[in-house]
Parts: C-alpha cells; structure tokens; sequence
C-alpha cells in the first residue's frame, strides 16, 4: 500500500519520547498534541493502520456465498466477500478500470459491476467482464483482479490487513492460549448486538482508557466497580507482549446479567483457565482490536481513527450459537435476557465514552502538558510507547532528524 | 488414414459464464442487467470439463432458482454440467469460457480439424427471460463465440443462436455474421408457439438459404415440442425443406431418436415421407451421435438407408474427443466411420471444407 505521506519529522521530540520511555513510574505520558495534531494522525494511520491488522467485522457477518461487508480503514476502501468455494476474500473496493467504488454498505451479490462503466468481478477478485475492450490494445483481464487485502479468521473475527508483508495475524497472537482465550468457545459464538459510536476523541484516548483500571472507581462507580472493584485488577505485563495486552478483573467468573449469573450455556473449556486469568479478562491487540470474554457471553471492540479528535468505535456482543439462534428467531425469554445484557453493556460504554470525549477536550487547551503514570496504568504506559516507537520515529531516510517536532521540543 | 481425411465434430461444447456474456452484451442487455441478475445463479465449477476453478454465475431455469431458495444453499449451485466421466483425461481448464488455444491443443491431439461449438443449458434458460432480454443474451452469446473463435476461425467454428421469436432480429444476426469465417451454422431457438412454417419466419430461411448456413437443432433450442424426427416430419410436410435448400443437422440428442427417426425414413410411406427419405439420402437431414458403433442396429440401419445422413459430435469436453478405434476404421475403411467422420460434415459444411488438408501437429506427426 503506497503511503499517503511520511512524516516530515520525529512528530515526538526527542526530550518527550525519552521521557516516554522511562520506567513507567518514572515516565511522562505522550504529549497533548499526539492526541491532537494532523502530523501525529497522518503518521499514525501509515505507520499503524496501513500496516497493522485491523478487525472489521465476524465470520456470521457473511454466512452465504456472495455475502459481503464494505469498511473503510480511514481512506481504504475495503471489501469482505464470502466466495463460492465458501472462503472469505477481501478486495480493495476500487474499480481497476477507472477507480470507481464497487459497492456500499453489504448485501449479497454473484459478481460485483461497478456502476460506472459496468467492469464485473467475480467473488474472488479476478476482473471477468470489461465490456467494450475487446479493440484496447495489450490490455489482459487477468492483470486487472480486484486489489487482493489480506486476511484472516481468528475465533471467529475477520481480520484484514493492507500491508502485503505484515506478520500473519495467527502469529502475532499464537500466545493468548496462555491466557485461556481459547477455552471460552468464541470462535462458537455468534454476534447478536453491535453498537457504532462516533466519538470526538482521539482514538489512542480511547484504548488507554480500555486498558487502565485507574478510572474504574471513579467513571464507572455504579456500573463497573462494584462488580470488579479496580483492586482486583490485575496487569500482566510478563504475559504480554509487543502485540496485546491483557488486564484481568479476577473474581470466579463474570457475566453480564444483573444478577451475575450466567443464562446462556457456558463453556466447559473455561474450567481449565488457571484462576488468576479468571474473571473479566480485558484483552487488547494494537492497535485497536480487543476482546473480552465473558462466562456465557463475549464483548468485542473495534476502533478506527477517521481524524486526529475523531473515532469510530465498534461494539459486539455475541452469545453461544444456540441462545443467538434463539434470540434470532424471537424467542422471548432469551430476548429479555439478551436485552438485560445489552443494557449492562451500554450502561459502562457510555461511560467509557463520555469521558473520553471530555478528556479531549481538556487535552486541546493551550497549557494541556505531559502527565504521569501510576501502578495501575503500566499497560497504556507501554501502549503509548509502541505508538511512539511505531509511529513518530523520522522518515528511514532522515528526513526528520533535527528537523524538529510537533511536541516535545 | 490417408492424409487428405479430415474429422470434423459437428458438436463441441462451450458454456461462457454469465459474466462474458455481460461483457459481450449490446447497450440494450446493458440496460436490463439488473431485473437478468435476478435469473443468475453462483456456480460451483465442475471439475475434469475445462471450467473454471472459482465459481461463476449462469443463467439458471426458474425450477433451479427455485431450488436454490428453497435449500437456503450454503454453497453455490453446481454446474448443470454432465459428469465427466470418460471425457479426456486432459482437457485443458476454462476451456469453456475462454481457452480456445487449450480446444486446439485438444483438438490437435485427438486429430480433429474442425469443431462446431455449441452452448448449453445455461443459455437456454435465458430464453425465459422473455423475447427481448433473451435476443439480448443471444446477441451477446454470438459476439462471445465469435471472439472465442477467433483463436482459429478455420477449425474453431461457430453455431449462432437466433430466437424464433424475433424472425427479422435473426435473419439480420445472420447475414450481419455470415462474413465472418468462423460462422458455420444456427440453432433456431423456437419458442413453443411459434411454427417454423408461418409468413414471418420467412425472412430467417431466406437469410439461411442466402448465406448456405446450415440449422443445427439441438435439445434445449425449442423447449419440449420439437424433437428432431418430429421438426424434421413437420419441415418436410410444411414444404420448407422443399422451398429453402437449407441443411438441417440434429446433434446433442440422446441416442434414443434415432430407431423412431431410421423407422420413419424406412417405413413404405406417402409422398411426403418419400420426401423425407431423400433429404435424408441427399445429406439435408443429419443425425449427429456421439458412438460410431457400425453393430450398433439403428446405426446402420439409418446409415444404410442413407449413408450421407449420419456424422459425428462428441460433446467435448463432455463426452470423449478422441476415437481411436473410429479414427482407425476410418483410416483403414470406406465405412461409416469414415462417412461419419470425415465425409458427410463437408456436405452440412460446404464454407467450411478447405481446398487442401489442414495441418494439424496431428497430421503433421502421422496421426491423420
């Protein structure tokens, strides 16, 4: 994927990323205007969201062949097709003809026409029809497929990636079975509420906030703490590692009906976790990816930037398959309990929301500065730094060095 | 064989995926696209016929949409293909959408000069389209094969397909098509209520007899009316066949017909069966079959009756290309393999009979 710019310079100058880089109770938080600045977001989104595996959506999201999904990662248009040998394909959703958009939205379709010109596509990309070429000279079908993007299932996630040479998803993540991911049936279960918020925040407020308990007993008073008081959060920066991050709210097993017990089958893996991963495990995979699994139910986010004070986040619920299909064809009480949950969910969303947007904007005042770390933020401590370390160092070419910077100086 | 036999298969097989059909299409097809997308299927591909290896979409008959909605598919709706058991181990892939070049290479091998091409069931089932969309699909089918032919216009060979319906549409198609050499014959799409014999489907016989293409009727053409003994029956007693010098040749069909058709031109029979006998005798009426069997009863009781009336169709890649016990009794015999193969097609043919033999690797190797 060409990149739209480069930075011109370290967007993090050198006093702020060393103080960055301190230990984390030694270190200052990234400057303000990280959270702020064009420089900062364009670097981020070559550097990160070009680069990284991004989720856009589950596998139920297209169950019949010809079913697709369009995203949009920032500026990439990006189609997710079921094919007919029942595999999922994305494509750039980019005419090879003249650029035209494909489609919109989802839906079902046998072939994609563009509706420019009429170029038709099958499932898997390949360019089938190009009405009216037949006198252009040494033009081949075959060198005009759909832009191939590639991607992965994961528990049931559909991950994609622009950059044709990123680590394969599976690997970055091959560790989280020492967690217990694995056990709680995810890839069984099957997405029965989502929720899309767009939210005035700079996107990296957002998974700080995901991943620090600190603001636990303070945003989430009635909510939250006092299913998992922010003492029984625990970090595990050992387990970890420079891909995810894992925060543990351990108690014997959480779910997200009002009275705590679980109504939905729960899986009998869950029994092998080791108890100190038991609980409310909080998982992020950077940059923006992250799952938590519950006793009979799982939450999923995912987040994009779409400016540097601007996020779209996106929500999932999924439950077992037997309870969704029941909840799918009207089933009272399974929609009341499905109902309860989803209630619970928005109540601490909002929350987590609300005061992300009332943290930026304190961070666009003039005299926002670099803040501080304690015990329990460690993991949006090492967050910032893999931002930092991924996105804001200069050009490869040296362009940016001693060129200044946006922050820090 | 001596070298000047040629084999011609008066019955190959394409069947191009909707899409090429799409590409092929004139503006006013175009412009229907989206209410025909409602007639297409996704298409499993079949394996071993020359399909392609992901799927595709068709036009599907209203029973096979139905089908598909009822099922609630999870995976595409296979091909309407044949198995492809005892077909050539070697038949190249997508060679029935757009590998022309892998057909020669199969032709080549088999020894065979010239191969008519034909359309399946997939295209027929545009015809319930209604007429107009449906000519649309059969304008936009003639251009395709006509570009797929144009890999070797000289033994790749074209069969156009006009609609009945529209009589004034086909004749133009036909004349506008005649001048390009890999056009070699027609399938009248004859719709149920529709008779060959009325004032209007004049102007198609006139354009066929004008140009000297020859019919080729083939099962799916004419929904269930018109089987070839009976189509032949009613041309003859209708006086086309005595007005239009046109050749009519019946390939694709299931070997069923040819006792009813052997005992019709054998039966002691008014002045019109007289008559049907000798079109029949004269080569204007051709059974086209897949087996060359000389034991085989039918078979050379109609080749008796009339030893001009009989050639060969494979159905490649359906059915085998290669017919080495035929191709050697052809070579060794003045028999009906070699009428068969080698003889009467360039009767049906004339356009397509070349002054000198062709030289294929085959022939050039000495398998000719």
């Amino acid at each position: 994927m060409e990149a739209l710019t480069e930075p011109r310079h370290a967007v993090v100058g050198s006093e702020a990323l060393a103080a960055l880089q301190r230990p984390a109770l030694e270190a200052s938080t990234l400057p303000p205007e990280c959270y702020r600045s064009e420089e900062a977001y364009l670097a981020e989104v070559e550097r990160i969201f070009f680069k990284e595996w991004i989720c856009v959506g589950r596998v139920e999201d297209m169950p019949q062949p010809g079913d697709f999904t369009s995203h949009t990662i920032v500026s990439e248009g990006v189609i997710v097709v079921r094919n007919g040998e029942g595999e999922l394909r994305a494509h750039l959703n980019v005419c090879r003809h003249r650029g035209c958009e494909l489609v919109n939205g989802n839906g079902s379709v046998k072939a994609f026409r563009c509706p420019y010109h009429g170029w038709m596509y099958g499932l898997n990309g390949e360019l089938r029809g190009a009405p009216d070429f037949k006198e252009t000279l040494h033009f081949d079908k075959a060198e005009y497929s759909l832009h191939p993007i590639r991607l992965e299932e994961w528990n049931g996630f559909v991950m994609v990636n622009l950059d044709d040479d990123a680590a394969p998803f599976h690997e970055r993540v091959s560790h989280v079975t020492r967690w217990g991911l694995d056990k709680y049936g995810v890839d069984e279960q099957v997405t029965t509420h989502r929720w899309t918020y767009d939210l005035e925040c700079n996107w990296k407020t957002y998974i700080e906030n995901y991943i620090e308990e600190y603001h636990v007993p303070w945003v989430h008073s009635d909510t939250l703490q006092p299913l998992t008081p922010m003492k029984r959060h625990v970090e595990f920066p050992d387990l970890s590692d420079q891909q995810w991050d894992l925060v543990v709210a351990q108690s014997p097993g959480l779910t997200l009906s009002d009275d705590g017990d679980a109504n939905f089958a729960v899986s009998e893996r869950i029994q092998e976790i080791s108890p100190e991963y038991l609980g409310l495990p909080i998982w992020m995979c950077y940059p923006s990816f992250g799952v938590i699994p519950m006793l009979d139910c799982t939450l999923y986010y995912s987040l994009l930037p779409l400016g540097p004070e601007r996020t779209e986040l996106k929500i999932g619920m999924l439950l077992p398959r037997d309870a969704a299909e029941a909840f799918a064809a009207g089933d009272e009480e399974t929609c009341r309990i499905a109902g309860e949950y989803a209630r619970n969910v928005e109540g601490f969303v909002v929350e987590d929301n609300a005061i992300c947007v009332q943290q930026q904007r304190g961070l666009r005042s003039r005299k926002a500065d670099t803040g501080r770390f304690c015990k329990h933020e460690g993991l949006a401590w090492k967050f910032d730094n893999w931002v930092a370390r991924t996105a804001y160092a200069p050009a490869a070419n040296g362009n940016g060095a001693g060129n200044g910077s946006v922050a820090g100086h | 064989m001596s070298d000047d036999l040629r084999v011609a298969d008066l019955h190959g097989c394409v069947a191009p995926a909707a899409e090429l059909l799409y590409e092929h299409s004139g503006p006013q097809l175009r412009g229907y696209w989206p209410h025909v997308e409602e007639r297409l299927l996704l298409t499993s591909p079949t394996p071993g016929v020359g399909d392609w290896d992901s799927s595709y979409v068709r036009f599907a008959t209203r029973r096979e949409l139905e089908r598909s909605r009822r099922d609630d598919a999870r995976t595409p709706t296979p091909a309407p293909f044949p198995p492809a058991s005892g077909a050539d181990a070697d038949v190249e892939p997508a060679l029935l959408h757009d590998n022309p070049a892998g057909r020669l290479r199969a032709l080549d091998r088999a020894g065979v000069a010239v191969q008519l091409l034909s359309p399946g069931a997939s295209l027929d089932a545009a015809l319930e389209l209604g007429v107009n969309p449906a000519v649309g699909v059969l304008a936009a089918y003639n251009r395709w094969v006509r570009s797929y032919c144009e890999a070797d216009p000289q033994r790749l060979k074209a069969v156009l397909q006009v609609h009945g319906g529209e009589p004034q549409w086909s004749a133009r198609e036909i004349r506008d098509a005649f001048a390009d050499p890999a056009v070699a014959a027609v399938t009248i799409h004859l719709p149920v209520k529709v008779a060959p014999d009325e004032r209007n489907f004049w102007a198609l016989w006139d354009a066929l007899e004008e140009t000297g293409l020859g019919v080729l009727h083939r099962p799916g053409a004419s929904a269930r009316v018109w089987r070839p003994h009976q189509l032949a029956s009613y041309l003859a007693r209708t006086g086309v066949l005595a007005r239009w010098g046109v050749p009519i040749a019946f390939a694709g069909w299931p070997d069923g017909w040819l006792e009813p058709w052997a005992e019709q031109l054998a039966a002691p029979a008014p002045a019109a069966r007289e008559a049907l006998a000798a079109y029949a005798q004269a080569g204007r009426l051709l059974a086209v079959t897949e087996r060359l069997d000389e034991r085989d009863e039918a078979l050379a009781r109609l080749d008796a009756l009339a030893p001009r009336a009989v050639a060969w169709g494979s159905g490649f890649p359906f059915g085998p290309l290669a017919r080495a016990d035929a191709l050697r009794r052809a070579r060794e015999h003045d028999g009906l393999q070699r009428r068969a193969l080698a003889e009467n097609p360039w009767t049906y043919l004339p356009a397509a009979a070349p002054a000198a033999p062709l030289k294929t690797p085959a022939a050039a190797a000495g398998l000719q």
